[in-house]
């Protein structure tokens, strides 16, 4: 996974480059960045045909609006706030599932207690890990379970642990409180966690 | 020590940073085999998350992208002009156009267009309401003045979440 770029030297540079006409700088903005973009696009966009489309609209937006990019924020978070934004919009145009909508008036529930007697009982988390639930097994239930989940959570979920992106980082991409992305963060945790151990209870893994 | 399990919540804050746990919390999971194992799930979770291959794109995006670049200079309208690169709040600022200009000859437009149709129609607008009472009049003043209002706010609200979506630093 490529690492955005994070030095607001490098960033100032690069924008100075590229606002004198380089375009491989530009390309350089592209490479450093995308796979920031492609996590927030493959997460809120399901429809694999859309999805290019879209990765070049966010990067012709960063382009034309370079100019008016005041360095406040790292200019990948900038690109990730501009990506997230366009998906945003895709999303309501096409009026699929909005962010956090059906799980986001649910009252917290523990619904972990479903599985108080322990999901292992008498194993411990180690030999779960090793001998019952198969690495490759998990996996695929992991990937059914984000899908399951809003595209909003989705997205929360790899910023933080996969690009671990801080909350502030997280707040400027998606522009929602800090409050916000912590509850939908463990909201999101807590119905991932449940998906996996119903999986575990519902076929024996 | 606590004696009743630990929430969702904590048992995240501590999965997460150990280190800003509470002393009655540690010493709760230290003994609560129920919790640990609560933990541990969320452990795993984390765990796993953290091992997901990253999505890629199926294309060369830059090369994509490059090839439809416009120039720079051609993206900069005519009317415009672009801050010295020094200064760091560089964005292109309209020339002799100013934010909120549009908004007065709308507001012209939306004065005249009723306040001409009360000086052409005027008497017979007054004939519909001279048989209402003083307070019934008022009533319908105030409840339109009202529906107006949160309806304009309404609109400003959808106006402003655009903007901020549209907010580029």
């Amino acid at each position: 996974m490529s690492k955005p770029t994070g030095n607001n030297q490098t960033d100032k540079h690069l924008v100075e480059r590229v606002l004198n006409g380089d375009r491989d700088a530009f390309g350089m903005i592209v490479c450093q960045t995308e796979g920031l973009v492609a996590q927030i696009v493959f997460k809120m966009v399901s429809q694999t045909e859309d999805r290019k489309d879209i990765a070049q609209d966010v990067y012709l937006k960063a382009y034309q609006g370079l100019a008016r990019f005041r360095f406040s924020a790292k200019l990948s978070t900038w690109i990730g706030q501009i990506a997230y934004n366009t998906c945003l919009s895709y999303l309501e145009r096409k009026k699929l599932v909005l962010p956090g909508d059906g799980q986001e008036g649910e009252e917290p529930e523990e619904t972990s207690r479903a599985f108080s007697g322990g999901a292992f009982p008498g194993v411990s988390h180690d030999n779960v890990t090793e001998s019952t639930l198969y690495q490759r097994e998990l996996s695929a239930i992991l990937r059914t379970a984000l899908q399951e989940l809003s595209p909003i959570y989705r997205t929360l979920i790899t910023l933080y642990h996969q690009e671990e992106l801080s909350y502030e980082e997280i707040r400027q991409i998606t522009g929602l409180p800090e409050g916000t992305v912590k509850n939908y963060l463990f909201r999101a945790r807590r119905a991932l966690k449940d998906h996996l151990m119903d999986t575990y209870k519902k076929e024996g893994l | 020590m606590r004696a009743d399990h630990l929430s969702d919540m904590e048992l995240q804050q501590w999965v997460l940073d150990p280190s800003n746990t509470g002393a009655d919390h540690r010493a709760h999971l230290g003994q609560c085999e129920e919790c640990m194992i609560r933990a541990g799930e969320y452990r795993l979770l984390i765990a796993q998350i953290k091992q997901e291959s990253a999505p890629v794109f199926d294309f060369d995006l830059a090369g994509t992208v490059l090839s439809q670049l416009p120039d720079y200079d051609n993206l900069v309208e005519p009317g415009y002009e672009r801050a010295p690169l020094a200064d760091a709040a560089r964005y292109h600022r309209p020339v002799g156009f100013r934010r909120g200009t549009l908004s007065w000859p709308i507001l012209l437009v939306i004065s005249i267009v009723p306040g001409g149709l009360l000086y052409l129609f005027g008497k017979e607008v007054w004939g519909i309401f001279s048989g209402f009472s003083g307070m019934m009049l008022w009533m319908l003043v105030t409840s339109a003045a009202l529906i107006l209002l949160f309806q304009g706010m309404e609109v400003y609200r959808k106006y402003q979440r655009k903007i901020d979506a549209l907010n580029l630093y």
